[in-house]
């Protein structure tokens, strides 16, 4: 308790209560301007600190949310167009187990000759098809077409990786020689067999063509796994982005309870301190009011 | 009985004077009731029981309590360092704040972002373009925060040259005063009584600047020294301040004496000179130290993957940035390199030449590199690192904002105590006033009386 109190002292309190009072009101007040509870890294250097991590993670699960997005859209279109291979091969193999027939004589093998071009034809559209710009079965090299006139492949048999998560990555293309054999596998391709079965046919050669519908069964089996292998990367893929879709959800919420404002708060705290500075003001005023010195009468 | 009606006027003169002399020194309190630092003063009635007189002046009492000027000057200083660290880094946060969505911290996340987005799709020309400006931006972003460092660095020494020139006027002015005290100072014979008033205030200024030790003598000056060595003011004489240093070099100070002979303190000095040279050679230094680290490590491990892999023209041995050789810095210098400038094809996120243009081998690389506490000196990943430099900075700035608030009370506190001890209180005045002016007016009636007393006499005879 104060023993005297002079004039400069009564200023000074008053001057430095209100000064108070505004900074407080201008503290109140940033939350609600700035929409966010620390805008300085100096406010609170803990939070700024764990924000940037935060946004570190966020940006990081960005990127692979969009990776596995992408890749999810290639393998799609993959499972996709292996599906119609499926179906192409299965169709050679149908007609491969009707030609094989004794009961079947050269003209219906020349039909038939004429059918396995098409679909043959219809095989290498597959195999050369493109998807936003990409030849789907080329792997990396994606200058040229994947399989050259002849139907020999010239692509990539390795593909891309694509990292997908921490130390997690997946296989980013699908290469040609997967699904069509060829290439460096040592397997014979679904194009020569293909072909083999048309000369099989154009020659009524019988026992060609159940050696081209062994290979065709072969071949199928081959898509078969190769459908299988994609439809497991897309499983994947789903498992990996709804763990990414949380982990971006959680680190969402973090960000918020870090850095977010409580409107709810924020709009009390203000409330309070204009409060404050308006009982301050008055306060300042009636204690000055009370002791005009002009009111001194001895 | 002629004797007794001339004691009578001579104590109703007396009694006149000593109350006229009181009403003035009570203007004089209401007249500097607002003027900062003012102490008030009290005229001491002193009875006097010689016969024939009556009363007296005494001492002028100016009313002050050296042991709260002590303290204020104790507060002054540490306030003082706080705020002038807290000035300095204040200009130095915006470079490194990230909490606005902008800043280095952002620029990386963006640049590895479209590293990631360029890894699924390496023949993309939007891909590729969105790579290269995003390694620009990181350069720029870098570079912006390495110079808005530098800056606060150059106002840091700015500001310093300023204090120095304000301590320097002060010790001048605190000089003269110790002349005018003194009264050995020609047309100034007469020492005032306010003169301490205005040479304390000097005093609370000097310490809030640089930090002093003070001595006061016996023929009333006061001696002031730099706390950490160094005499400033010693009796009607003051040295200068000089600031040293500067540019790169830190900052220092020495003392040029009247001999013109120099002398370097003991140390470095206190109050918001200290705290201006502690945020621009001790903070600033750090922070920029950390971030050149972090800079030096992201251009030469982002060069070294970079130029071990091939382009899209089948290019190979390009860098992405240009190369940084040594970390001092580093920060300043990152900028893309000439190698792949306004060429997206020479970006190399290929490791096999013979996969052009699918091959991403080499991005992958690179991708790894955010996580991999190797690529910046003492076991930091680039953000880690990042974030290491801003704190440097935050933790320092909250820390000497929150002592400079603190040390602020205490201040205001002390000075509160000042006013109670020594601030005018005009009621007071007015009741001292009003004694003064009743028993000036009975005075006035006493000397009244005695010549009533005379004229009656005089008829008599």
């Amino acid at each position: 308790m104060a023993l005297r109190v002079s004039e400069s002292q009564m200023y000074f309190q008053a001057t430095r209560d209100s000064n108070r009072a505004r900074r407080q009101l201008n503290e109140a007040s940033l939350p609600l301007t700035t929409q966010q509870r620390v805008s300085r890294p100096s406010e609170d250097p803990i939070t700024a600190n764990r924000v940037s991590r935060v946004q570190r993670e966020l940006s990081k699960t960005g990127q692979y949310t969009g990776l596995v997005d992408q890749v999810k859209t290639y393998h799609t279109m993959v499972e996709s167009t292996i599906g119609t291979i499926g179906g192409t091969v299965m169709d050679l193999q149908d007609l491969a187990v009707q030609m094989a027939s004794d009961n079947l004589g050269p003209a219906e093998r020349l039909v038939a000759a004429e059918q396995v071009s098409q679909l043959t034809q219809s095989l290498k559209m597959m195999a050369n098809q493109r998807q936003g710009g990409r030849y789907l079965f080329a792997g990396r090299k994606q200058n040229i077409p994947p399989y050259d006139s002849k139907l020999l492949y010239q692509g990539d048999e390795v593909g891309r990786k694509v990292s997908v998560g921490d130390n997690r990555t997946v296989d980013g293309d699908v290469v040609g020689p997967d699904i069509f054999g060829g290439g460096t596998t040592g397997l014979k391709s679904l194009f020569k067999t293909a072909e083999d079965f048309f000369d099989a046919l154009k020659a009524n050669d019988v026992p060609g063509i159940q050696a081209a519908l062994d290979e065709l069964r072969s071949g199928h089996d081959r898509v078969l796994a190769s459908h299988v292998r994609v439809g497991t990367i897309l499983t994947d893929l789903d498992t990996i982005e709804q763990h990414h879709g949380d982990t971006e959800m959680t680190n969402e919420f973090r960000e918020a309870d870090l850095i977010g404002v409580d409107f709810a708060q924020a709009t009390h705290d203000l409330a309070f301190s204009q409060s404050i500075l308006e009982a301050t003001i008055k306060t300042t005023q009636r204690v000055f009011d009370s002791i005009d010195i002009r009111r001194f009468n001895l | 009985m002629s004797n007794s009606i001339k004691q009578l006027m001579a104590i109703g003169q007396q009694g006149l004077a000593a109350h006229k002399s009181m009403m003035n020194i009570v203007s004089r309190n209401v007249a500097n009731a607002n003027t900062p630092g003012y102490a008030r003063q009290r005229l001491e009635l002193v009875a006097i029981h010689d016969p024939g007189l009556s009363i007296t002046t005494g001492k002028l009492e100016t009313i002050r309590s050296e042991s709260i000027q002590r303290s204020i000057l104790g507060a002054s200083l540490t306030y003082g360092f706080h705020q002038g660290k807290t000035e300095v880094l204040e200009l130095a946060e915006p470079a490194l704040n990230d909490l606005d969505g902008s800043g280095v911290g952002a620029a990386l996340n963006g640049f590895f972002s479209s590293m990631s987005t360029l890894g699924n799709d390496p023949t993309g020309v939007a891909e590729r373009l969105g790579f290269m400006h995003a390694a620009e931006h990181l350069g720029n972003t870098l570079r912006q925060s390495a110079e808005g460092i530098q800056k606060a660095r150059l106002e840091a020494e700015f500001s310093a040259q300023a204090v120095v020139d304000e301590v320097n006027s002060i010790s001048k002015e605190i000089a003269k005063l110790n002349a005018r005290i003194t009264g050995d100072s020609v047309g100034f014979p007469d020492p005032q009584p306010g003169l301490k008033n205005d040479r304390d205030l000097l005093l609370n200024r000097l310490s809030e600047l640089v930090g002093i030790n003070t001595v006061d003598k016996s023929n009333g000056t006061v001696a002031v020294a730099l706390e950490s060595g160094g005499p400033l003011v010693d009796d009607t004489y003051s040295n200068e301040m000089k600031l040293t240093g500067g540019a790169l070099a830190a900052l220092d100070v020495e003392i040029i004496k009247k001999d013109g002979s120099t002398m370097k303190p003991l140390a470095k000095p206190g109050g918001r000179l200290g705290g201006i040279m502690n945020a621009r050679d001790t903070v600033l230094v750090q922070t920029s130290n950390q971030l050149d680290q972090m800079a030096f490590g992201l251009v030469n491990a982002v060069n070294s993957s970079h130029s071990v892999g091939f382009g899209l023209d089948g290019s190979t041995g390009n860098n992405l940035f240009d190369p940084i050789g040594v970390v001092a810095g580093a920060a300043s210098k990152v900028q893309l390199s000439g190698d792949v400038a306004g060429n997206t094809d020479k970006i190399a996120a290929a490791q096999d030449p013979t996969m052009l243009p699918g091959d991403n081998a080499n991005i992958l690389t690179m991708m790894a590199l955010q996580d991999d506490s190797t690529v910046v000196a003492g076991g930091k990943t680039l953000g880690a690192a990042y974030d290491n430099a801003v704190s440097i900075l935050s933790v320092s700035h909250q820390d000497a904002v929150n002592q400079a608030d603190e040390q602020n009370r205490r201040v205001l506190q002390f000075k509160e105590m000042r006013e109670q001890v020594s601030g005018v209180s005009l009621h007071e005045e007015m009741i001292a006033l009003s004694a003064a002016e009743r028993a000036f007016n009975a005075s006035s009636q006493l000397v009244q009386t005695a010549r009533d007393m005379y004229d009656t006499i005089f008829k008599l005879v």
